[in-house]
């Protein structure tokens, strides 16, 4: 399988690229976009399951950023090195919104992506098919967790901070996340050894 | 010290935590190519092409509801003798934003999520428990039997 890591582009510290973003340097701001899309567009698809669906929202998290970085006044981006957390915030708050508003349009709320919904989205790898599968009948709590820590690719630091949890707390609730997987992955006979491979 | 049990379940969840990292991978490399270009194009931390997003997205919206939407409810529990009493609006669309309800309804209860009276829709409440730090629907006392059909109405 042909995988593209998605690396930095350049080695500027994230926080660097934010701060020179944030006094109008549009290359920076370019180069934040490109260095973390792909982890917004994970975590997001990972939740809502379409990946049109997942682009518009992964559009919306950043056009609230840009708004962010944009003002002056004290509602604007305050800059506390949190922005990774902060960033996730925007777009979990994205998603919830979305689902809220589908359903007042009583359509299928965008975060309840069921293991058959999950599973029409599936490729055709089927370890990770399966994983997918296993992921998808967790709680959203856990869910939510692993999301954040491998699609979004966030430390356990950066999620206590998105979640406003303490680390302790993060921590124990992965564990917990893993140990429920592990037990699902089980349930469909599968090894997490062979996915890893 | 550490058990075998215990080194057995950690190798476990090192070799789990990689098959989620390589599904990680497949799923960013499934981003569009073209999007951080669309998204960069759209956007800009410019004040002058600021506007223009602003004119192609909806406006923020007015605080105004939230507050009512808090500010009552307050005054409401005043004379309920409760807490506090939330009132989440599940008619039609509110006029705030998640970012800006979670903010503000944080501050007002800080810790106070024991005390609390909240009222409306379960599945929003549950998200906004989640929001507030209870990590659970259970943290808060849900009580839709007063039969509100929404804030739209008013409060009694």
């Amino acid at each position: 399988m042909n995988l593209v890591r998605a690396e930095p582009i350049s080695e500027t510290p994230t926080d660097d690229l934010v701060r020179a973003a944030r006094g109008g340097d549009e290359g920076a701001w370019r180069e934040l976009v490109d260095r973390l899309t792909p982890r917004v567009f994970a975590f997001v698809r990972s939740k809502v399951g379409a990946a049109e669906l997942a682009e518009e929202l992964t559009q919306t998290t950043f056009v609230k950023v840009a708004r962010q970085f944009a003002r002056t006044d004290s509602a604007g981006y305050e800059e506390r090195g949190v922005f990774e957390a902060w960033l996730f915030r925007i777009a979990i708050n994205s998603v919830r919104d979305e689902a809220r508003s589908r359903k007042r349009r009583a359509e299928v709320p965008a975060e309840a992506a069921s293991p058959e919904a999950t599973a029409d989205r599936l490729r055709p790898d089927a370890a990770l098919a399966a994983m997918r599968e296993a992921i998808a009948s967790l709680g959203p709590a856990d869910r939510e967790m692993i999301d954040l820590r491998h699609q979004g690719g966030l430390s356990f630091t950066q999620i206590a901070a998105t979640l406003g949890k303490p680390l302790g707390t993060v921590l124990a609730r992965h564990h917990r996340a893993l140990k429920k997987l592990r037990a699902a992955l089980e349930a469909r006979g599968i090894d997490a050894g062979e996915l890893a491979g | 010290m550490t058990s075998n049990s215990d080194r057995k379940e950690t190798v476990r969840d090192v070799v789990l935590e990689h098959a989620l990292d390589r599904l990680a991978e497949v799923d960013r490399a499934a981003c569009p190519p073209g999007l951080p270009e669309r998204i960069a194009a759209q956007t800009s931390i410019s004040p002058l092409r600021l506007a223009h997003v602003e004119q192609a997205e909806p406006r923020e919206k007015s605080r105004r509801p939230l507050l009512l939407a808090v500010l009552a409810p307050v005054a409401a529990a005043a004379v309920l003798g409760a807490a506090l009493l939330i009132v989440i609006p599940s008619g039609p669309p509110a006029e705030t934003t998640a970012d800006e309800a979670v903010q503000q309804l944080a501050f007002l209860l800080e810790d106070d999520a024991d005390s609390l009276i909240a009222f409306g829709d379960t599945d929003e409440l549950g998200m906004l428990a989640m929001d507030l730090g209870s990590g659970h629907e259970d943290g808060l006392l849900i009580d839709d039997s007063w039969g509100l059909p929404d804030f739209e109405g008013g409060m009694p």
